[in-house]
């Protein structure tokens, strides 16, 4: 075992380590308090994890952004590029603890890399193409229905509804697909693509040219996606490119109140820029979560074993799951986002 | 290769975790629309609490947003009469959301009585929204223990009590109380994963994931004060 493997393996341990102790403080779902006045006497004093401190930071960060954001936005009718560097960067920051919530397509994200990815440079960039189709889709809802048509604010935000639901109908879309495809593949998997290349277990050699192999996927002999996606109908870019679609049609209605909000104070475009801002400092955080899922997936593959039919079994499973997956969260948000419509 | 199977399973447990965490937050589940919230104690001349009014600021953006079009006689000023279609309307929705706030004795949710007192006014780009919800039955914070919190279960609008002076007192409070963030216990000695607590003392009411986030304000009283 090289030294790089063996450093590889030990951060691998100490992620899930850190993963599974986050999620059983996850699962406990103690109420938040922010940290604020003096304990009280009467309440039962509970002792506060490191998850919901940690939630309880993001939260109160977030917030605190979000005020200096408002500010910002008004300071730079008179500001100069000072004024436009503070609105950009904290945009960018806004956007990296807003995303940091459940939402913004990290579920949806995560589970088509369950489902169909293996390369974490993939993953990463299909993150940033959903963040950035999300704010080309804010700034174009807001500048047609808006400053060309001169729709209300209400108007435009009821339209942001009809987005979102369209959105989780294509998740829903793309989960059948994956899954269907996935079941269609069965028996030729084993056949259409050799697990014969000879390198022996390559783990985590990433110099490797194999045409056909991603970055980081040469753990096992596992069968690439890639290739079999392109010999499927549809290919990688359909469903890749259909995920993107899905996530990125549905704005955030953040961007939308921040881009009326510049509107209305003559600085549209300080509020396109700080839209794509947003949209890239969410883009980290899905980014993040997208390694998380891909890491977590490969070290699941590599725990199976080396056993070529354990490994088939296992990633097959997890795709299935995935996909699955993606079906689910499409109709429930689908069906959710039919319900009625909040009281603000 | 048992090592192995078990670096498997917690592999495996792993991924079913980034599915879960992911999963309960549903559509719009991270604050679009944040609210600092004032609220108002109010107390009959028994020393009962029999109503609280709630003033909730919105934010900038949400402000701005939700005024649009309504200053109608196009003066730029914004007056509480030109925005009491808009309260009325947020506080007829609001209804079915029990007003996102809860008031209870020793744990139970107190019933409402109709809601009074609606207006909203629009000072400084801040939009104030403000009602009264009076209990349908005046409860003793001596005798039990009051708390309240509010917020949206869908998490899609943060109601935080405000920085400064959250919960102020009307009437005849007794002397003895006073409201108190219930908070965890902050101290650094306790900050350890396994001390976190896994019961929920809520109940597991349900609230959604707006709940995990809401602040609960709770009435400190000396119950001593009643046997005097």
């Amino acid at each position: 075992m090289s030294l790089a493997r063996a450093l590889r393996r030990l951060l691998a341990v100490a992620w899930l380590g850190v993963s599974l102790c986050l999620a059983a403080s996850a699962a406990a779902q103690t109420p938040l308090v922010p940290p604020r006045a003096e304990a009280p006497e009467p309440a039962a004093a509970e002792p506060a994890g490191l998850w919901q401190r940690g939630l309880v930071l993001l939260h109160d960060t977030q917030r605190d952004l979000h005020r200096q954001l408002a500010a910002a936005v008004r300071g730079l009718k008179d500001g100069g590029a000072a004024a436009a560097a503070l609105l950009i960067a904290l945009s960018l920051a806004y956007g990296v603890f807003h995303a940091a919530g459940p939402g913004h397509g990290k579920a949806v994200i995560s589970a088509y890399l369950l489902a169909n990815e293996q390369a974490v440079r993939r993953g990463v960039l299909l993150a940033f193409l959903a963040s950035l189709v999300q704010g080309l889709s804010a700034v174009a809802l807001v500048g047609v229905l808006a400053v060309l048509f001169g729709l209300a604010g209400v108007a435009v935000r009821d339209s942001v509804g009809a987005l979102e639901s369209a959105s989780y109908a294509l998740v829903a879309a793309v989960g059948l697909w994956l899954l269907v495809s996935l079941l269609r593949r069965r028996p030729e998997a084993g056949q259409a693509h050799g697990h014969d290349h000879g390198h022996g277990h390559d783990h985590g050699q990433h110099g490797h040219h194999h045409n056909h192999h991603h970055e980081g996927c040469g753990h096992h002999h596992l069968p690439d996606p890639a290739v079999l996606e392109r010999r499927s109908r549809g290919g990688l870019i359909g469903k890749a490119g259909g995920l993107v679609l899905a996530v990125g049609i549905r704005p955030c209605s953040g961007a939308v109140l921040v881009l009326l909000f510049a509107l209305a104070h003559g600085v549209f475009f300080a509020g396109v820029a700080a839209t794509f801002a947003m949209a890239l400092g969410t883009a980290v955080t899905v980014s993040a979560l997208a390694v998380l899922t891909l890491y977590s997936k490969r070290l699941a593959l590599a725990a199976v074993g080396a056993r070529q039919a354990w490994v088939e079994t296992a990633y097959r499973g997890l795709a299935l799951a995935g996909a699955a997956l993606l079906l689910l969260l499409g109709v429930g948000l689908f069906w959710a986002s039919l319900g009625a419509e909040g009281p603000f | 290769m048992q090592r192995e199977m078990k670096r498997g399973l917690i592999a495996s447990a792993a991924c079913v975790w980034l599915a879960a965490a992911v999963w309960p937050g549903g559509a719009a589940a991270h604050p679009h629309v944040w609210i600092d919230a004032y609220s108002e104690v109010i107390f009959d001349a028994a020393q009962r609490m029999t109503a609280l009014r709630v003033s909730w600021r919105f934010d900038e953006f949400y402000s701005l947003f939700a005024i649009e079009g309504l200053d109608k006689d196009g003066d730029g000023t914004y007056t509480p009469a030109e925005l009491q279609p808009l309260a009325d309307l947020n506080v007829t929705s609001l209804k079915e959301y029990g007003y996102f706030t809860e008031v209870r004795a020793d744990g139970e949710p107190l019933a409402y009585g109709p809601v009074s007192g609606t207006g909203a006014r629009y000072e400084d780009g801040i939009l104030t929204l403000a009602f009264t919800i009076p209990l349908a039955t005046p409860v003793d914070p001596l005798a039990a223990e009051v708390s309240f919190r509010s917020y949206d279960p869908t998490f899609y609008i943060a109601i935080e009590p405000a920085l400064q002076d959250p919960v102020t007192f009307a009437g005849d409070p007794p002397p003895s109380c006073r409201a108190v963030v219930q908070e965890s216990d902050e101290t650094p000695e306790t900050l350890t994963l396994s001390e976190t607590d896994f019961a929920d003392p809520q109940g597991g009411t349900g609230g959604g994931i707006g709940a995990l986030y809401a602040t609960t304000l709770v009435l400190a009283c000396d119950p001593a004060e009643k046997a005097q």
